[in-house]
């Protein structure tokens, strides 16, 4: 029989002594009123008795309550590593303003580089730092058989 | 949401309110230390775990979940594995000395501390999970169900344990006497 059942046999009985010992409270509450009322028979007193010679021996082994050196030991090392964890909480925000500063300046940069039109490249006469600039057709021209570059091309021959 | 007195306890401890940790050791340090203290048989051994305990309640207090379990049965767990890993180490590295409750001869003396450990080196005798079931459902008071769910166990298989355990016992304490 177990938590949650109704009747309860002799064999149930002995056999909740020996696993919970022989003062009745101890067992599990749904057999609790019935055991009760069993630990009248003789026999069953006798059951109870034999395993409160057992929890009396167990309640020998009584303890000393902890030092308080030892309360005092468990709290300074919680106390230290609360300390740390602070010390790194405190960095990382910091590590964290000074990224979120470094991102905002390189935003800021970014935005203006796109928004701003580069500066000309080309001086008033068309040179460049990669030299003079030559209209589209002129550069085809120099694709003739024998054109330099120095040699311009002549002006396209307009229908009258 | 399981019914947990020590859920709000936990909760400011994991937030890191002032005063939370030192309550916490407060109520709960003489139950860690016993737990360690009959699981392990010495005193020093115990308080480490008891101290280790506590510092790993302080690291995962955020990780606890108070809708999946209660927290007294969540610390008993870091308490006893901690338990276990000294069991484990003892059976690992030999000691030059044997441990001071392995010694089954009985003490000369009856009183009440001679008494006491005399229990203390039966309970020691036992077989490990054997003596967690009677220290947990026994000495710290826990239902069958919370000792069965902690172990990892069905309430049967704790009776069980329980029974043999008790039984163990018994036998070894009536020999110690019919020795002393």
């Amino acid at each position: 029989m177990r938590e949650g059942e109704t009747g309860l046999s002799e064999a149930r009985f002995r056999a909740l002594a020996q696993a919970y010992g022989g003062e009745i409270a101890r067992w599990p509450g749904a057999v609790q009123a019935q055991a009760r009322a069993m630990a009248e028979r003789a026999e069953l007193s006798a059951v109870l008795a034999e395993a409160r010679a057992v929890d009396a021996a167990l309640d020998r082994f009584a303890l000393a309550p902890p030092a308080p050196a030892l309360a005092a030991r468990i709290l300074r090392e919680t106390g230290r590593g609360h300390a740390l964890r602070l010390a790194i909480r405190r960095a990382l925000i910091g590590a964290g303003l000074l990224g979120v500063g470094l991102a905002g300046g390189l935003a800021g940069a970014a935005a203006v580089m796109i928004a701003v039109p580069p500066p000309a490249l080309t001086g008033e006469d068309g040179t460049t730092v990669f030299g003079m600039l030559a209209p589209d057709l002129a550069a085809a021209d120099l694709n003739r058989p024998g054109a330099s570059p120095r040699d311009p091309a002549p002006a396209m021959e307009r229908e009258p | 949401m399981v019914d947990d007195p020590d859920a709000e306890l936990i909760k400011a401890v994991a937030a890191g309110e002032p005063g939370a940790m030192q309550a916490l050791v407060a109520r709960k340090l003489p139950r860690f230390l016993a737990l360690a203290v009959r699981m392990l048989g010495d005193r020093a051994e115990a308080e480490d775990v008891a101290q280790e305990t506590f510092l790993r309640i302080w690291r995962h207090a955020g990780r606890f979940r108070a809708r999946e379990a209660r927290f007294d049965s969540w610390a008993h767990r870091i308490a006893l594995n901690l338990c276990y890993d000294r069991l484990r180490r003892r059976r690992e590295e030999p000691m030059a000395e044997p441990p001071e409750q392995a010694d089954p001869a009985p003490l000369p003396d009856a009183d009440e501390e001679g008494e006491a450990r005399q229990v203390e080196r039966a309970l020691q005798a036992l077989a490990p999970r054997q003596r967690e079931a009677i220290v947990l459902v026994y000495y710290q008071d826990m239902t069958n169900r919370q000792a069965a769910e902690l172990m990892g166990l069905s309430i049967e298989a704790l009776e069980s344990l329980l029974s043999r355990g008790r039984r163990a016992l018994a036998a070894r304490l009536k020999g110690d006497c019919d020795d002393a």
